[in-house]
């Protein structure tokens, strides 16, 4: 039976990879708690250097979220008996004594902080490379307004996925935001680098109706070419290049492209546990740069349609938790690029489990 | 069987454990055939398949090399193989990375288009 696959659990995380932890703006002097790939995790900011530390977030003791503790210069202090750690997650100072037990010390785990993004490595840190984080630069670059934000799913971080890399749900889920007739109707492109684990997918509409999300912000009346083509960097970091011109205008002989507005969505999706997944959001911009409408517009509009999406991975993940294992799943056109991130995501896990660290008595 | 959720055989590929993103030989390319239900699949070696379906198309592409002719076109049919068999590795070696001209977006140059801004 052509198109059937048959599926058992939930999606395989894959370790020794770098996934967004925050925004930069969100971490400060208070520590900041979030659990990324089953790891709880403390962020904050050294007040020496102002850069983003990242540790376990259970104290080597009894095991306190040192994220119920207090910052003090560039050490965390346990909020229980007061254990003090350092940024590398040694502890500096255990309460009534001289000694402090050699091997006292809390995982601390490599971050990078790049394109307003904070990254952390998951898995042995030993292998982590910071050259290797995926780009967004248009996230902090001067010539592009942003407006973003994060929404939890309670869901496996494979749905997100799978919503992401087919579009053709926004004329059904997003009608009337971001969803026109058009986008379910025209077929893709699917362009997979399977060394590289990136996954393109493009669609070209030539004649499309203009929906809200554009109208009100590029101020075009009337029909648009609109091209979306995303380019997914397994297994955080999705990338949607967008496109949006009156009907007919094209890029120039020479490449540039000075008579369409120019958007790009970012995603990062990071598994929390096996049914929790931060959706992290952003909405760039090349054009009206300076106008707050626009900004609060995007924003709350792009907002409510992540909260479409959130509401209804919300609903499946429950549906699916009453399936029976081994249930099935029918592919279609639409699905090409989705199945391709799925192989390269259950790739990436494979190769990740064989390298990772054997985890020591948490 | 605990299986991994995975619809499409497990390719296990030589490397560094990591998915830098820099652009490889190991490209395959669907292309959706407008006013049609037909996928145009087009492996790294030159070989052609279309299908109507994307799982057939997906495990014939990944089944490379077998059943692959770099000079000809395989309409749709079963796979010259079987699914379950490992699919062997590209002689050159998979964790071989070599540049490919990356292809950004068509007609798109992130830099920055200065507009007028909306009134």
């Amino acid at each position: 039976m052509t198109g059937v696959t048959t599926l058992a659990c939930m999606t395989a995380f894959a370790k020794n990879q770098w996934y967004v932890a925050a925004y930069g703006r969100e971490i400060g002097r208070e520590l900041l708690g979030r659990t990324i790939l089953d790891e709880p995790i403390a962020f904050y900011r050294a007040e020496s250097d102002d850069k983003v530390i990242a540790l376990a977030d259970r104290c080597v003791h009894r095991r306190y979220p040192l994220t119920a503790g207090r910052l003090d210069g560039d050490t965390v202090v346990c909020g229980y008996h007061g254990f003090t750690y350092d940024t590398g997650g040694t502890c500096v100072f255990v309460p009534g004594q001289k000694r402090v037990p050699r091997t006292a010390r809390v995982r601390s785990y490599p971050v990078v902080e790049q394109d307003s993004l904070v990254w952390v490595w998951i898995g042995d840190p030993a292998l982590a490379d910071p050259g290797a984080v995926p780009r967004a630069p248009w996230l902090a670059d001067p010539r592009w307004t942003t407006v973003g934000g994060m929404e939890p799913i309670d869901a496996d971080y494979g749905l997100l996925v799978d919503n992401l890399l087919d579009l053709s749900h926004e004329t059904y889920l997003h009608g009337g935001y971001i969803g026109t007739p058009e986008v379910a109707e025209t077929p893709i492109t699917t362009e997979v680098d399977e060394g590289a684990g990136v996954v393109r997918v493009s669609r070209h509409m030539d004649d499309a109706e203009c929906p809200p999300f554009y109208a009100r912000s590029t101020g075009i009346e009337g029909r648009i070419t609109r091209w979306q083509d995303i380019e997914y960097h397994a297994p955080c970091l999705y990338l949607l290049h967008s496109r949006i011109a009156p009907v007919g205008v094209l890029p120039e002989p020479d490449g540039s492209d000075p008579n369409a507005f120019h958007v790009e969505i970012t995603y990062a999706i990071t598994p929390s546990t096996d049914r929790h997944v931060y959706d992290f959001w952003a909405v760039s911009r090349d054009f009206a740069q300076d106008d707050e409408e626009v900004s609060t517009f995007l924003h709350d509009l792009n907002r409510t349609v992540v909260l479409q999406d959130v509401a209804a991975l919300n609903v499946l993940q429950k549906a699916l938790d009453t399936e029976r294992e081994g249930y099935q799943e029918l592919s279609i056109n639409i699905d090409t690029g989705g199945l391709a991130a799925r192989r390269i995501l259950a790739r990436l896990a494979a190769e990740g489990e064989k390298t990772a660290p054997v985890v020591a008595a948490k | 069987m605990n299986e991994q959720r995975a619809a499409l055989p497990l390719r296990v590929v030589a490397g560094d454990g990591g998915a830098s993103g820099a652009p490889t030989a190991e490209v395959y390319r669907i292309d959706w055939l407008p006013g049609t239900d037909v996928l145009h699949g087009v492996c790294h070696c030159g070989a052609e398949r279309t299908a109507e379906d994307p799982v057939e198309l997906w495990q014939w592409m990944l089944a490379h090399p077998t059943g692959h002719h770099p000079s000809g076109h395989h309409p749709a049919g079963p796979p010259e193989h079987d699914p379950a068999d490992p699919p062997e590795h590209d002689p050159a070696g998979p964790g071989e990375r070599r540049p490919t001209g990356h292809r950004p977006p068509t007609g798109h140059d992130p830099t920055g288009h200065r507009k007028e801004p909306r009134s």
